[in-house]
């Protein structure tokens, strides 16, 4: 028999010890800025709710949306678009009519102070009324550039204090959407205007991509198995292949899309933060930030690409029209609202080294784009060859004659594939032989997938991300100092691109990019078409 | 189903199987090779009466953990040292892939029940593990060799008194995973919710009430108390008397609260009466009358909060998937079973 020996101390809970979710979620208040936004009605709300229905929210629990438009019914629009969006349906009425008492919304522009009066005295009122205490969370779901602004208001209006010691002391906290600045000195400007009134502590830096169990289940695979570390490095490993891809075009967005390009919409974030996960050196601990300093280190490491080396180490392209699934679609400059002369990138692709004892001499590919074959987000680890190909270059037979049986087949080395979305897992290829007379190889995959493997439906990440910055816990936010050093590789490439005038390639929609992208490939490599 | 000698019926389902799986899948229009892709052995053992019901649990167990599954039970009709047996198989397309699983289902005479361990333990898919669920009326003759061959236990107290369960554990040394306390974890998670942001009340119980249905199989209380006094160091005097870790006294009160609409046995509210920082603290968490399926939940007194929750429903393949895979709670709920079951010896 054992029992917590911490009953009564005011320590932890012991009835909540062996609960799926031991560390408790203190009464709290989500502020949403932006709550008339797409973000809030297609994964925030849905996302909250879905928490709810896992009963991982506190008793005390509020959410206020912040917005300019007026929305004299927000309970019931939010209502509509949980039934539409969330995972689990249908709605659960109980829950969320649970939910949406403790629902509320606070019109105004958020540069005016009356608007922090407004929500200040709306979150007095929930306070009493839901015991929602003085923990709040402050959602960024709005532009880059409102982000200082709304920062500054809630200071003003002391609605984000600095965070006091002491296990009873109430929080608040910011959870900020990316772009995180446009380059290394709007990220510098924005971290430096946050921390003006607010500490480090208190930012939650979203990258959703880090909320996704599969790239969680990277470090799993990496640090949680004996057999995989070992192989995870320049012994071994002959090249890496990231790949993001997506079917879809612009979207209606091509005026945004064409101020921002692939690059700063996606490399500077998801895909280096892949790139961080895959490669980054064991952290001392499951910690915040022993697994922050650890991507940090990895984004330093990466040798820069400056000036004429983007034209070697670097290709942009367009996508012209084409066919994806089946459908015919325009290219990029033919989109509404693109600039029909632009030079705007919609893949990219690099060739990256780390300079680090792990990896040093690795080739590491990298591409991203839009209108691609098809929508994939994966890492490949292909390792080097056999030393002797004992299967292939056999002796000649004693009689002089060839040994047409060792001669066939195929031996392509080890290619071990994590697969982040869709159809989540994990594939290794490895060479088996074929049964019969001789020794002819084949290739086969070892498949595991998630959904075979476990099947239940997997949170989203906005879920796990939510209740994180409830909880505490920033492990899987980014750092000021990671942002930067993200934004400190990026910028040089796209300096180079201006200055170097590099060429934009084309590449038809539906095809896995443009023919100049294989330059970028160490002879013999080739891209992976997932 | 085929009855035999246990050794012959064992060497034909082996053959039976291998032959399944050397063969290709043809669903597709053109041969190809079946893929296994196995969480574990799920072994259900039940009364006869309850086969159908153990055919359900294994078909849905398929889509979220693949594996193996058996279905055991004895049959004192058949020859003493005679099993019948049945071999299924299917496979599904997944991304083009066929994933294909099977099942086995097995009746022992009287006498071969002694060997339904060794059978087992043949045909289990290496590597993975062995899980073993005890069913409505799991035949004890089967379980001095089936339990020892589990890696994991699945019981049900809804069913099986926690004196037995906790007999059980006796024999075997596995974690074990109990579908009621799954099915229970909301009223535990609501109790926890009270003492959150009060803990040091946790100290000053002094009155715990469970009202409950009645005409249950087994006495729903006895599984929440067993929860209740092992995580604060409480011993049972007696079903209505216990002494918290200090020696003070706790009464324990059980409230018969028939419901309509609500099966037996179904807890229908917890009261605790408390203290915090000398002010008196009353907690109740209680079915709804009309809608049973929501609960109020109530702090009066040095807390004051109100709220409602839905209990919500979860079916009885997600109870199992959860008993199968929440191993966070496996030391909690065994010291549950434990004290439940010296509450229930009072």
């Amino acid at each position: 028999m054992s029992f917590s020996e911490n009953v009564g101390s005011g320590e932890e809970n012991p009835l909540r010890e062996g609960m799926p979710d031991e560390r408790t979620v203190r009464p709290a208040t989500v502020v949403i800025f932006g709550a008339s936004g797409d973000l809030t009605r297609r994964k925030l709300l849905p996302a909250i709710y879905n928490l709810a229905l896992s009963r991982l929210l506190p008793g005390g629990f509020a959410v206020v949306g912040v917005a300019r438009r007026p929305k004299p019914e927000f309970g019931r629009e939010m209502r509509e678009a949980v039934a539409k969006y969330s995972r689990r349906k249908p709605l659960d009425e109980a829950t969320w009519s649970e939910l949406e008492k403790g629902m509320a919304y606070v019109q105004g522009d958020f540069n005016d102070p009356a608007t922090y009066a407004r929500l200040a005295a709306e979150l007095g009122r929930l306070e009493v009324e839901r015991g929602t205490g003085q923990n709040r969370v402050f959602y960024m779901a709005v532009g880059p550039t409102e982000v200082p602004m709304i920062v500054r208001g809630l200071c003003d209006a002391k609605l984000v204090v600095r965070p006091a010691d002491g296990p009873d002391a109430s929080y608040q906290r910011v959870v900020v959407e990316k772009p995180f600045g446009e380059d290394l000195a709007s990220a510098r400007a924005l971290n430096k205007e946050l921390l003006a009134c607010v500490d480090e502590r208190q930012i939650y830096r979203i990258d959703h991509y880090l909320g996704k169990e599969t790239v969680q289940n990277l470090l799993v695979f990496r640090f949680g198995n004996t057999i995989f570390e070992p192989l995870w490095s320049r012994q071994h490993v002959s090249h890496v292949q990231i790949t993001v891809a997506e079917e879809l075009g612009v979207e209606g967005r091509g005026k945004f899309y064409d101020q921002t390009g692939i690059t700063r919409d996606i490399v500077q974030n998801h895909a280096l933060q892949l790139l961080t996960m895959v490669t980054m050196e064991p952290p001392s601990s499951w910690d915040a930030d022993a697994v922050r300093d650890e991507k940090v280190k990895v984004l330093r490491a990466l040798r820069p690409i400056r000036g004429r080396e983007v034209l070697e180490k670097t290709v942009r392209a367009q996508y012209t029209a084409g066919t994806v699934r089946g459908d015919r679609v325009p290219g990029y400059r033919e989109e509404p609202d693109v600039d029909p002369n632009s030079k705007t990138e919609t893949y990219v692709a690099m060739s990256l080294r780390i300079d680090s004892f792990r990896w040093g001499g690795v080739p590491f590919y990298l591409r991203s784009g839009k209108r691609l074959a098809k929508r994939v987000a994966e890492v490949a680890l292909h390792f080097k060859p056999l030393p002797h190909r004992l299967f292939r270059d056999a002796p000649q037979a004693m009689d002089g004659g060839p040994p047409p049986s060792v001669r066939r087949g195929e031996d392509e080395p080890n290619v071990l594939v994590l697969r982040i979305q869709p159809d989540e897992g994990i594939a290794l290829r490895f060479a088996t032989k074929v049964p019969g007379g001789g020794m002819t190889m084949r290739n086969v995959a070892m498949d595991f997938r998630y959904g075979t493997a476990f099947g239940s439906s997997t949170p989203e990440a906005y879920e796990r991300l939510i209740l994180d910055a409830m909880r505490g816990d920033a492990t899987l936010f980014t750092r000021a100092d990671e942002v930067e050093a993200q934004w400190g590789f990026i910028d040089p490439i796209l300096a180079g691109w201006r200055d170097q005038d590099a060429p934009v390639a084309t590449y038809e929609a539906g095809s896995w990019g443009p023919r100049e992208a294989d330059r970028l490939l160490v002879p013999g490599d080739k891209w992976r078409k997932p | 189903m085929t009855a035999l000698p246990v050794g012959e019926a064992l060497a034909r389902i082996e053959a039976e199987l291998a032959s399944f799986w050397s063969s290709p899948d043809e669903q597709a229009g053109a041969p190809m090779t079946k893929v296994r892709s196995s969480t574990m052995s799920f072994v259900f053992t039940a009364a006869p009466s309850e086969i159908e019901h153990a055919r359900a649990t294994t078909d849905a167990l398929a889509d979220t953990h693949p594996g193996r599954a058996f279905v055991l039970t004895s049959d004192g009709r058949l020859a003493p040292w005679e099993v019948s047996y049945d071999v299924r198989a299917a496979c599904r397309l997944d991304g083009g892939t066929p994933i294909c699983f099977d099942w086995i289902e097995m009746t022992f005479g009287a006498m071969a029940c002694e060997r339904a361990g060794s059978v087992v333990a043949a045909l289990v898919v290496p590597e993975v593990p062995v899980v073993v669920e005890l069913g409505r009326g799991a035949p004890r003759a089967l379980l001095p060799t089936l339990l020892p061959r589990a890696d994991r236990l699945i019981v049900d107290s809804a069913h099986t008194s926690v004196a037995r369960i906790a007999e059980m554990l006796h024999m075997s040394t596995a974690p074990v995973g109990d579908r009621q306390f799954v099915r229970t974890y909301q009223w535990r998670e609501l109790v926890a919710r009270f003492f959150d942001d009060a803990r040091p009340s946790l100290g000053s119980i002094r009155e715990v009430t469970v009202g409950r249905t009645p005409g249950g199989a087994t006495e729903p209380a006895a599984l929440f108390l067993g929860w209740l006094g092992s995580r604060l160091g409480w011993g049972f005097e007696a079903r209505d008397r216990a002494r918290d870790r200090h020696g003070e006294p706790v009464r324990i009160t059980l409230r018969d609260d028939p419901r309509e609409g609500l099966a037996p046995g179904q807890i229908t509210g917890v009261w605790i009466e408390a203290s915090l920082e000398g002010e008196p603290l009353s907690l109740a968490c209680v079915r709804d009358r009309e809608n049973p399926k929501q609960v109020a939940w109530t702090r009066r007194g040095a807390r004051v909060t109100s709220h409602e929750h839905a209990l919500g429903h979860r079916d009885e393949a997600w109870v199992l998937v959860k008993a199968l895979d929440a191993t966070e709670g496996d030391r909690v709920l065994r010291d549950a079973l434990v004290l439940a079951a010296q509450w229930s010896e009072r």
